[in-house]
């Protein structure tokens, strides 16, 4: 009798958890007209940025969330190869390469049905501009208007209006910039343009206003606009009618939020619960093959170690010995046994195949090599040190396995004395800020073929603000480089440019380059259309989203 | 027991206040503040050195350590926890949201863990060295050894995904009708998974503890002199063997707050565990501080209950 009754409790209480939940909204609209309602954990992975999913000009990541609500002048293509037109249908330079002319598209409107004409991107500038705008990151605000005439005046408020970005016509805006910029459309394509007049905050709050998620208030330029928004579960989008391209075949586009804890997504995505998501290679295996496509690309971020020469004993300053630690190690062999296959080793900075010189070295294993470097130098292993201090971002199983096996290849020619922790998001920047405190970092850097800055690593300055590494770039032939690639008017002059400055790179070596990792992004074969490609801080590159369905 | 329950209350301030001193000063120790977390390298290139004074200044950081220490109590006396620029956020209004959402997960997983483990333990202590004694020990060793973050996963991978029986993770289904057995169904696979180590430790406890009463003279007396089977049990035995089992409540509930960092996590539930989790890393200190406060008055009030309740359940026991 007591067995029964316990049986029966268990039995209970079981179907209580299956059928008690009740039936939620979207199976009733299921059961009249059929939705199509995509769901995806798209502010995850390196290309998210977790909470903030909704806020332009505020985070150097999240971009394929951003240009589902915000049109940008241009955009990178769907492979982030190029720079591909988009509220801008074209841009014409003047001679000297200082007055960019941008003709916008015609048929732009915003979700409130306002016409987008040239006087909304001055609007969206003069905005982002106001001395009181404290965005968390102004990476993207920077690298478009940073070189604009007037932008440090108006910034710090000694002026009041740029008035070098000048309404030409309805559909024509001018930008002046301070030094000539051949280039200048690829900087262009996350200046995304907002709804300035449908603002209800100040310039100085744009994070501490609910506006950006709020459906009665938020105006969007792209192809969705805000349908719901529940605080730490999700961000519902729903179709603009006005977008350009044409209004989305979605009914609903469900950013559901993880947290930024890609853990819990790829479970979801595995489940089922979610439709897309970015995938770490090793997670992979998880996924059922008939039921995804996946995705990969390369994530266009070097992972190397970064020399800090300001605390670095005087003997690393020695080409010879940063040569022999390259040598010294099997990058190949890491790559097809840890990373199976999933990166590839690369020999300077600019990681693309497009600016690689048949004269590049590739540093290919060989520990005699590296043995006999260090004598030249007149260093004995066994005094060099290895300390390094690893990103938040890199601190994954992989990569665990990767400085491993580093330090057994480099115990291999008398190195012994090897170390490294990683740290979290808050010590490694308080670590990097402050000079004394780091001498190798492990770390990443993203170098898409538009967009990253030159400076990086091949100036003083490194574009971090001050003499931050202690290498001497300006001396070592860098600078001449920096202008050429700056300065370079055509695509193929700008691979050149590019080209010269990994040869300079990869011979005087200032940092040790490792690999690039391939990131895997995966959905359900039921979303038709989807396309997703890895690109750094997640473009925005054209995905043509307005397009997707879900095939039942 | 009133002036036993007051001193208790009031030796508990100074504790409260020592554990917030301990708290500040390892948050303090550590690399790095609010402003390395919202000043990264692409933005630091931009910032003079005024703007990064300012932004700390209205971050508060640029009083001393002790000065901050004393501003934040002061605030926590007027009842403010303060404002969490990383969730942009009053953390009255955060915390006490989040705390909601945990205490669902761990109410869940404490009554499953009792109403569970309990019985079971009653269940095979009557049937020592049985198949199912065997059976049931042996599982609850894998029980209590499994980490609550592994027994995650893996009810993730059984029950969501290999057999799609429960949702993988988050509080309520996507545009669903929120209603109260839409958040059961969410709530059952990460409350089980949670309350799994704790159940598996009261089976084991009920068990040992009943069959150690079961010996007792008091029980042969009582089953001599004609009571039945069953009051003999459940009147005078499990009354008494309870006893050991009330004492580790306070522990579970402070278990099952560390528990429910690793389960929020990986179950999107957005709970107060993740929510500490995410401010530990982003040095919150107004989150920090202000979740570290609730959680150790939550815990020394549970103390204090179980001391009551331990009275009540035994009352040989008097306080003074």
């Amino acid at each position: 009798m007591k067995k029964i009754a316990l049986v029966i409790i268990l039995t209970v209480v079981f179907a209580t958890a299956i059928f008690a939940r009740g039936v939620p909204e979207e199976t009733k609209t299921d059961a009249q007209a059929p939705q199509q309602i995509f769901i995806a954990a798209y502010s995850e992975g390196p290309g998210g940025n977790g909470a903030q999913v909704a806020i332009p000009f505020s985070s150097a990541a999240g971009h394929s969330s951003l240009l589902k609500m915000y049109s940008p002048l241009t955009v990178l293509s769907k492979d982030a190869s190029e720079i591909v037109p988009y509220a801008a249908e074209s841009w014409e330079a003047s001679a000297d390469m200082k007055t960019w002319t941008f003709t916008l598209r015609q048929d732009m409107r915003f979700s409130d049905g306002k016409k987008i004409t040239a006087q909304d991107v001055k609007d969206t500038a003069e905005y982002i501009t106001h001395p009181e705008y404290r965005p968390e990151n102004a990476a993207d605000r920077n690298a478009w208007l940073s070189n604009v005439v007037g932008f440090k005046e108006k910034t710090a408020g000694t002026i009041s209006e740029l008035t070098s970005i000048r309404v030409v016509d309805e559909f024509k805006i001018e930008i002046s910039l301070e030094v000539p910029n051949p280039r200048f459309f690829a900087n262009c394509y996350r200046a995304y343009i907002l709804p300035v007049y449908a603002f209800n905050f100040d310039p100085g709050n744009p994070l501490m206003t609910d506006w950006w998620v709020n459906s009665t208030l938020q105006v969007s330029s792209g192809p969705y606009k805000v349908g719901d928004f529940r605080k730490d579960e999700y961000l519902e989008l729903i179709p603009n009618e006005y977008f350009f391209l044409g209004k989305p075949k979605l009914d609903k586009f469900i950013i559901k939020l993880f947290g930024g804890d890609i853990t819990a997504a790829v479970l979801a995505l595995a489940a089922g619960d979610v439709m897309f998501s970015y995938v770490n290679y090793d997670d992979l295996s998880i996924l059922d093959k008939n039921n995804f496509n996946i995705f990969p690309g390369s994530s266009d971020v070097i992972v190397f170690f970064d020399l800090n020469y300001n605390n670095l004993p005087d003997y690393w300053k020695d080409v010879r010995v940063r040569q022999a630690i390259m040598y010294a190690i099997d990058r190949k062999a890491i790559v097809k046994n840890i990373f199976k296959d999933s990166a590839v080793v690369y020999p300077a900075l600019w990681a693309h195949p497009i600016t690689y010189s048949d004269s590049l070295n590739w540093f290919d294993y060989n520990p005699e090599k590296a043995k006999q470097l260090l004598a030249e130098a007149g260093i004995n292993p066994a005094d060099i040190v290895i300390d390094i201090q690893s990103h938040a971002g890199y601190n994954n199983t992989l990569n665990n396995a990767a400085l491993q096996s580093m330090q057994q290849y480099l115990s291999r020619i008398g190195i012994t004395k090897f170390s490294y922790r990683f740290l979290d998001v808050a010590s490694w920047r308080s670590l990097y800020k402050k000079n004394g405190a780091w001498t190798i970092g492990f770390r990443g850097w993203g170098v898409p073929m538009y967009g990253a800055d030159p400076n990086f690593q091949a100036s003083n300055s490194g574009g971090q603000g001050g003499d931050f590494r202690g290498y001497d770039f300006d001396n070592n032939g860098f600078p001449e480089l920096i202008k050429k690639v700056t300065s370079a008017p055509t695509n193929q002059e700008y691979f050149k440019a590019l080209t010269d400055l990994n040869d300079l790179h990869n011979e005087k070596l200032p940092v040790l380059y490792m690999w690039v990792e391939t990131r895997f992004g995966a959905a359900l074969k039921t979303v038709k259309d989807f396309h997703w490609f890895p690109a750094a801080g997640g473009g925005p590159y054209l995905d043509d989203s307005h397009l997707w369905s879900i095939v039942r | 027991m009133g002036t036993y329950i007051l001193r208790r209350i009031l030796i508990n301030i100074p504790v409260l206040l020592i554990i917030t001193v301990f708290i500040f000063a390892l948050v303090e120790i550590a690399p790095g503040d609010m402003a390395d977390f919202f000043i990264n390298d692409e933005v630091l290139q931009y910032l003079s050195e005024a703007d990064i004074v300012e932004m700390r200044e209205s971050l508060g950081l640029n009083d001393s350590p002790p000065v901050r220490y004393f501003k934040w109590l002061g605030r926590i006396v007027k009842g403010d926890l303060g404002f969490s620029y990383v969730e942009k956020e009053a953390v009255n209004q955060l915390i006490f949201r989040r705390l909601i959402n945990t205490s669902y997960l761990m109410i869940f997983a404490f009554l499953f863990s009792i109403i569970v483990g309990i019985p079971t333990g009653i269940f095979i202590s009557l049937r020592q060295y049985s198949i199912a004694d065997f059976s049931i020990t042996g599982l609850s060793f894998i029980a209590i050894s499994m980490p609550s973050f592994v027994a995650g996963i893996l009810g993730i991978y059984f029950f969501a995904i290999k057999f799609p029986i429960f949702p993988s993770g988050g509080m309520y289904s996507v545009m669903g009708g929120r209603t109260i057995g839409d958040l059961f169904f969410h709530l059952f696979l990460p409350g089980v998974t949670l309350g799994l180590m704790h159940m598996a430790r009261n089976i084991r406890y009920t068990r040992v503890s009943m069959l150690d009463v079961l010996k007792q003279d008091y029980i042969v007396t009582a089953r001599a002199k004609g009571l039945d089977k069953r009051t003999t049990i459940y009147r005078h035995a499990l009354r008494n063997a309870l006893i050991p089992i009330v004492t580790i409540v306070g522990v579970v509930f402070t278990q099952l707050i560390v528990g429910a960092v690793y389960m929020e996590t990986i179950y999107n539930w957005p709970g107060l565990g993740r929510l500490y989790y995410n401010a530990i890393n982003a040095r919150d200190y107004p989150v920090i501080m202000g979740a570290n406060l609730i959680i150790s008055i939550l815990v020394l009030t549970v103390n204090l209950l179980v001391d009551v309740l331990y009275s009540i359940i035994d009352p040989r026991i008097r306080y003074k």
